[in-house]
């Protein structure tokens, strides 16, 4: 930079200067040939008025004299003066001997102007007197002048060369010291992509400019930088997640895909016994005995797969955030020992002892908690505790504990059974996992248990984990937190809302139960549970039937509605019943067993069952609501 | 005009013609002296009056003079005076050498009357002649001039005239 501005500087000046000599040579040039030729002029009528007097006197010699004075005038080579008859009245001649001839173009002209010479020829007029003319040839010296400018402008270039060197050498640094300091910051802030560095304005001056905007650009880059940085991090960020569900997908498909294959296994299973027993039922030879082995066989398997279809249901809500936490007053104590009482009569191996641990007293020990949920996940990890200690003990229990400032319930489930692996341990949770392939196998299952129970324990806005050592047992830990009933307990009863159960009194021979329902084997079933409790029922294949069959009977005592029915929806059925006669008990009836949908009813409906109906269910449902004198 | 100047210049460089010839050259010379000296209130006057004071050496050389030349655009005429006595209005005055005893008087005259005084002697030329001639090397008809009379004169005369001549200081 600072050598380019010294030479760029060095050329423009010796351009300068040569242009300006050049420009200047030609004008002096002219000038220079002007100047001889009006000095010669000047000579030449010198020379004639002094001429005048030898002429007069017509003495050649002094003339002469006079022309001899030209001698100090180097250029003028030679001079001769005519008479007006043009002979020769006298002449001189410093050297040049050449004959010079007067020609007509310079007696025309009287001044000739070559390269080389320049002559002069004039008329010697003296007081209006012609006394003849008078010539000079002179050289125009112009080598001479050339050499003599020529050195002149070297000499002046040379002078200009060194003049205008200093002044680059010392005139560069005010323009090179920035420009050092800008190429170095942008060479630091290449190499340390450091864009905080900004440059020092100072003055007013084009380099102060040119800093300004640099310090703006990084302004921009900088921020720039920044935005892409942010942009990059949540574009990395977004990256993972895409990753992480990715592969979340590929797992849950493959996950899906296992968990089909141990669905049909599952499902299958207890579909052979019932199917299979169904047939051998069939056979009329069958002993009493042999058919009441079979038909719990078959019921036992349809318990097993109900539990399989509930499972499903209950992770489906969960993932789809169906699934509502119902809060409402708990007694947790009486809750495990409920648990307690069915799992220890339902153990699968009798060398295995059930204990149970409870720590706060019944009163302390209602709290405010979902408690369908709680049950769900306690009776999951007691399952699974007794699928998998074959030997030993079963402990369960909680603790009061605090943790981060807030009051928990900590339970667990701790067992003396095979254990779980590192690994496993880390998936259990996951849903349609298991600890290890060998266990469906060998146990069966669904994988869909724990994953039940933590979405559940997460729904409570609690924790769970697990400690287990791989063959010693596995403790299942989770949290709910502890929120008291006791002090809410007067309040929640004032303000508990009088139950909506419409119980009607009547005598059974005159209530009728009319059953909406467009599958006739469900219908069936009911009829035969129902009528052998005595009770009289009408039966409506899709909702508008069943309004029309409302309308028609008065002595209607309660309505047990399918949702699904063709013609008109149950629920859009109860809907206009309800605005008929709001206080005519319906109760829902359907495989929808979704919680969401199960909430929806309750907007209309005064309960519902799900199903399969089972008989006890379906006999409780309808003594609630018919209250039989 | 041409053949006075032809015989001057034959006298000029033949001096060996004669005495009697000199005295044509010096009417030429006067005719020279004259055109190129300028008087007061020239250009009133009708006649341009040479006078010659003393013995005339010219013998009818200034009367041909004054016949076939004009001076500044007037006829010239040549008037003769033996004394100083005799002297009256004039231009140019020709003092002979016959009167050189009485120089300084003629001088002292002269001056009071705007005349081109010209002589031919020595001591002409030292009593303040304006013109004065002299033989150089026995050859050759020269003058001597003094610009300073000259111009005290209140007379004008032609500065390469007076270059031509050798120049005077008395």
């Amino acid at each position: 930079m600072r050598t380019k501005i010294i030479v760029i500087t060095l050329v423009i000046s010796v351009l300068t200067t040569s242009v300006g000599l050049y420009v200047g040579y030609l004008f002096n040039k002219e000038l220079y040939k002007k100047n001889i030729v009006e000095n010669l002029i000047e000579d030449v009528k010198l020379i004639s008025n002094y001429m005048v007097m030898p002429m007069e006197f017509e003495s050649p010699e002094k003339g002469k004299e006079v022309l001899e004075k030209l001698h100090s005038k180097s250029s003028i080579l030679n001079c001769q003066v005519f008479r007006p008859d043009n002979t020769l009245f006298t002449s001189i001649d410093f050297g040049n001997n050449v004959a010079s001839e007067v020609s007509t173009e310079l007696k025309t002209n009287e001044i000739l102007d070559s390269d080389e010479y320049i002559e002069v020829y004039k008329p010697i007029i003296y007081q209006n007197q012609t006394y003849g003319a008078i010539y000079i040839r002179a050289t125009n010296n112009f080598e001479k002048f050339q050499q003599r400018y020529f050195l002149i402008a070297a000499l002046l270039s040379i002078v200009m060369a060194i003049v205008a060197f200093i002044l680059a050498h010392f005139g560069q640094k005010p323009i090179v010291k920035p420009i050092k300091s800008l190429n170095q910051t942008m060479a630091d802030i290449t190499i340390s992509k450091d864009y905080s560095l900004r440059l020092p304005v100072n003055g007013k001056n084009e380099i102060a400019k040119l800093n300004k905007a640099f310090n703006a650009m990084l302004d921009a880059i900088q921020l720039n930088e920044q935005e892409r940085d942010v942009a990059l991090d949540a574009l990395k960020e977004n990256e993972k997640e895409l990753i992480k569900a990715k592969e979340k997908a590929e797992e849950s498909n493959h996950l899906k895909t296992v968990f089909l294959q141990n669905m049909s296994h599952e499902i299958r299973t207890p579909m052979n016994a019932i199917i299979g027993f169904s047939d051998l039922l069939s056979n009329s030879t069958l002993s009493e005995e042999q058919k009441k082995q079979y038909l719990n066989i078959i019921q036992n398997n349809s318990h097993q797969l109900l539990a399989i279809v509930t499972d499903i249901l209950t992770i489906s809500a969960i993932e789809t955030k169906q699934a509502t936490v119902n809060l409402e007053k708990t007694e947790i104590n009486a809750v495990l020992d409920e648990l307690w009482t069915v799992f220890n009569n339902n153990k699968k191996y009798d060398n295995v002892e059930l204990e149970i641990h409870k720590t706060l007293i019944d009163k302390e020990a209602q709290i405010f908690t979902d408690q369908t949920k709680l049950t769900q996940i306690l009776s999951n990890l007691l399952g699974n505790a007794l699928k998998f200690t074959p030997k030993g003990s079963i402990q369960f229990g909680y603790k009061r504990k605090v943790i981060e400032n807030e009051s928990v319930l900590e339970f667990f489930v701790k067992d003396t059974g095979i254990g779980i692996d590192e690994s496993g341990q880390q998936l259990i949770f996951e849903r349609f996992t298991q600890a290890d392939d060998s266990i469906r196998r060998n146990f069966g299952g669904t994988g869909l248990g724990l994953s039940i129970c933590k979405g559940f324990v997460e729904m409570l806005e609690g924790k769970i984990w697990l400690e287990s050592e791989l063959g010693k047992g596995t403790t299942f830990y989770f949290t709910i937190p502890y929120k008291s009933a006791i002090s809410e307990q007067e309040e929640t009863e004032q303000s508990k809302p009088i139950p909506s159960q419409k119980t009607v009194k009547t005598k059974l021979e005159e209530t009728i139960v009319l059953v909406a329902e467009d599958e006739e084997y469900n219908y069936l079933f009911i009829e035969e549970v129902l009528h052998q409790k005595g009770f009289n029922l009408i039966h409506a294949r899709d909702g508008q039937e069943t309004i029309d069959m409302f309308k028609a009977n008065p002595n209607i005592g309660l309505i047990l509605m399918d949702i699904k029915m063709p013609v008109m929806s149950g629920f859009q059925a109860a809907k206009i019943i309800k605005q008929m006669q709001a206080d005519v008990p319906i109760v829902a009836q359907s495989a929808y067993a979704l919680e969401s949908e199960i909430k929806r009813y309750s907007e209309v409906f005064d309960d519902y069952i799900t199903k399969p109906i089972s008989t006890k269910t379906l006999t409780q449902k309808v003594n609630k609501y018919l209250s039989v004198s | 005009m041409r053949i006075l100047t032809v015989i001057f210049f034959l006298f000029l460089f033949f001096p060996g013609w004669g005495q009697e010839n000199e005295y044509a050259i010096k009417a030429a010379y006067i005719e020279k002296f004259a055109r190129f000296t300028q008087w007061d209130n020239i250009t009133q006057i009708d006649t341009f009056r040479i006078t010659v004071l003393g013995k005339n050496p010219f013998k009818g050389e200034l009367d041909n003079l004054a016949e076939n030349y004009s001076i500044h655009n007037k006829k010239v005429s040549v008037r003769y005076a033996k004394t100083i006595d005799q002297l009256k209005k004039t231009h140019l005055l020709f003092v002979a050498a016959s009167e050189d005893k009485h120089l300084t008087t003629i001088i002292a005259r002269a001056k009071q009357m705007n005349v081109l005084i010209v002589g031919e002697t020595k001591k002409c030329a030292e009593a303040g002649g304006h013109f004065v001639f002299f033989i150089a090397n026995n050859k050759t008809i020269g003058f001597n001039v003094n610009p300073q009379r000259i111009k005290k004169s209140g007379l004008d005369t032609d500065i390469y005239l007076m270059s031509y001549g050798e120049v005077v200081k008395y």
